[in-house]
């Protein structure tokens, strides 16, 4: 045998297999995977497409290339995975924080597409308020009393 | 039976160790290093073709690995149910160290639907495990000053409530 001559399998050196292993973690542990070492904190910070790819991951068949455009305009896929799908999912019990034995987050259950709809609404929804929040000039697409009441409680959770 | 003629030509592959495997030309098919030899060559492929990087555990792996899926896919009515059940018995027969070689072996010979499968099945391991865990099992090393650490941990505290215990 010439077991001595194997060479050892290390992650690292295979950033494409890294970044296939990463694509599949649900949102939580993509957040510890960060913590690992400076290369993977680099990924999950700098590859927005793994966040993009946590967003979508269930919905079949990648959502249209405007949504991308948006999506970029207003900061990003980790920032849209943590304003806005991570809080409506944990408020769904479909990724709930404080249970150990967390429940997977699947298919079936949960009307995933609903999900990413309403995350894209809320998403659009907090970034227009932020930049509406001392004038009206944002076209008269929405009434100026709009503002006057913020839409993000949506994302809160509550018990029913 | 499968309907595949006796007469479908056979290839022939080499491991590091020099352990000889005939597989049908539809299987190689589906490992597109070996794929892209054969194409690349003018004459048939007559003389084994050597993997200076695969061993004969992982090959003799993903032929089993192979040959199972091309032998399901030709039964329709039955092949999601067998193909998940021996997919999940697959991926239980490995140790780490063992699933860790056969992604090498997989990504060299770009057996793509096998290393999709063998992704999962590490994202499946890591899952919800701590960051320790995560490092052990591949093996990496923490490069990180104890300060930069805690930062690190603080700003991505609200992904440390599902971890499991080691």
């Amino acid at each position: 045998m010439k077991q001595e001559k194997r060479q050892r399998f290390f992650i690292n050196d295979n950033i494409d297999i890294l970044r296939e292993i990463l694509k599949r973690l649900d949102g939580a542990s993509l957040g510890v995977a960060a913590c690992v070492c400076r290369l993977w904190c680099s990924l999950a910070r700098n590859d927005d497409s793994l966040w993009e790819h946590l967003c979508f991951r269930h919905v079949s068949g990648p959502p249209a290339a405007s949504v991308k455009s948006v999506v970029l305009a207003l900061g990003g896929y980790k920032r849209l995975y943590m304003v806005c799908v991570r809080p409506v999912l944990s408020r769904l019990g479909a990724e709930s924080e404080s249970d150990r034995r967390r429940v997977r987050w699947r298919r079936e259950e949960v009307p995933v597409a609903v999900v990413v709809q309403l995350s894209l609404s809320l998403f659009c929804i907090d970034s227009y308020e932020r930049l509406h929040g001392n004038n009206n000039a944002a076209g008269g697409i929405i009434p100026s009393d709009a503002s006057a009441s913020s839409l993000m409680f949506l994302c809160n959770p509550i018990n029913v | 039976m499968s309907g595949i003629s006796d007469t479908e030509r056979m290839i022939t592959l080499k491991t590091v160790e020099g352990t000889l495997f005939d597989v049908k030309s539809s299987i190689a098919k589906d490992i597109k290093t070996v794929q892209a030899f054969i194409d690349d060559s003018d004459d048939d492929v007559t003389s084994p073709i050597p993997l200076p990087n695969v061993f004969t555990r992982e090959l003799s792996r993903i032929l089993d690995y192979l040959n199972n899926h091309h032998r399901f896919r030709s039964d329709i009515e039955k092949a999601d149910e067998e193909m998940a059940r021996y997919d999940a018995e697959f991926a239980k027969s490995m140790s780490h160290e063992e699933l860790k070689a056969l992604i090498l072996a997989a990504n060299y010979l770009n057996v793509k639907d096998l290393l999709e499968f063998l992704n999962q099945t590490v994202a499946d391991v890591i899952q919800n495990k701590s960051v320790e865990f995560v490092r052990n099992f591949f093996g990496i090393e923490n490069d990180y000053t104890p300060e930069e650490e805690e930062k690190l941990r603080n700003e991505n505290e609200w992904a440390f409530n599902g971890v499991e215990q080691d």
